[in-house]
């Protein structure tokens, strides 16, 4: 389940990362430098949360198959996992608000 | 990060409340045995909890000097109890001496039943605090909403 949430992430991702470089295009004075650097970021982090997703399926896993009876701690891992993947979808959230708002400005 | 930090904590409480119900379990479970492997009555046995910071030192070099104060509780060892064994008189058991009193564990039923039930609100009181940790969380995700 985490898979396809996180690759549906990483699609609307890289329609921001488009329109980034569309605006990018626009503008004549390029400072590429450290352009991309928060799609890096934010990819880092989507990294970060889907390493967490994966954490707390095999705590959980091991939890239901008997290897290990650590309930709060699987418990945890699924609560830190929902939190990160909730963090990401707000930042996701926000920054498609602000491509749309860039794409109804008048010209 | 700071939200997972205390969850952190919580968690550990919450582990070492159960390592201590398993002990008071083991307790009450062995409250009449007379045989051991090392020789005579059950003995009656407590955890030993200690605060460790959390993270390594390398960790609370980097974050600041707040986290540092934290600590968390650990299981460092389980004690027994070096009460008399309780002496009963039974001529009729296997275990009884000459005089035929038989050594009993000095483990007291009620004592153990009062010990878990503090463990058991113990480990509510962490598993709240985890929940409240997270629910603080979640309400920071919904600013700007």
């Amino acid at each position: 389940m985490s898979r396809i949430e996180t690759s549906f992430l990483k699609d609307s991702l890289s329609k921001i990362a488009d329109s980034k470089e569309l605006m990018q295009n626009l503008k004549s004075n390029d400072e590429s430098s450290s352009k991309s650097s928060f799609i890096e970021h934010l990819k880092e982090s989507i990294g970060d949360v889907n390493r967490m997703q994966v954490d707390a399926d095999k705590l959980s896993v091991d939890v239901a198959t008997g290897k290990s009876g650590n309930l709060h701690e699987a418990m945890l891992a699924m609560s830190q996992a929902q939190l990160g993947f909730n963090f990401v979808v707000q930042v996701r959230n926000k920054a498609l608000e602000a491509y749309n708002e860039v794409m109804r400005m008048q010209v | 990060m700071s939200f997972f930090k205390s969850m952190q904590i919580s968690s550990a409480a919450l582990g070492a409340q159960r390592v201590r119900m398993n002990v008071l379990s083991s307790n009450l479970a062995n409250a009449q045995t007379t045989r051991t492997a090392e020789g005579g009555p059950y003995r009656r046995k407590d955890v030993i909890f200690s605060a460790t910071p959390i993270g390594g030192p390398f960790e609370d070099f980097i974050d600041d000097s707040m986290n540092s104060q934290l600590s968390e509780p650990r299981v460092v060892g389980i004690h027994q109890d070096t009460k008399e064994p309780r002496s009963v008189f039974d001529p009729t058991h296997p275990d009884a001496d000459k005089n035929g009193n038989v050594k009993m564990p000095n483990v007291q039923v009620m004592t153990e039943m009062v010990n878990m039930i503090a463990a058991t609100r113990a480990y509510e009181a962490n598993a709240t605090a985890l929940n409240e940790a997270k629910n603080m969380a979640i309400k920071s995700l919904e600013i700007g909403r």
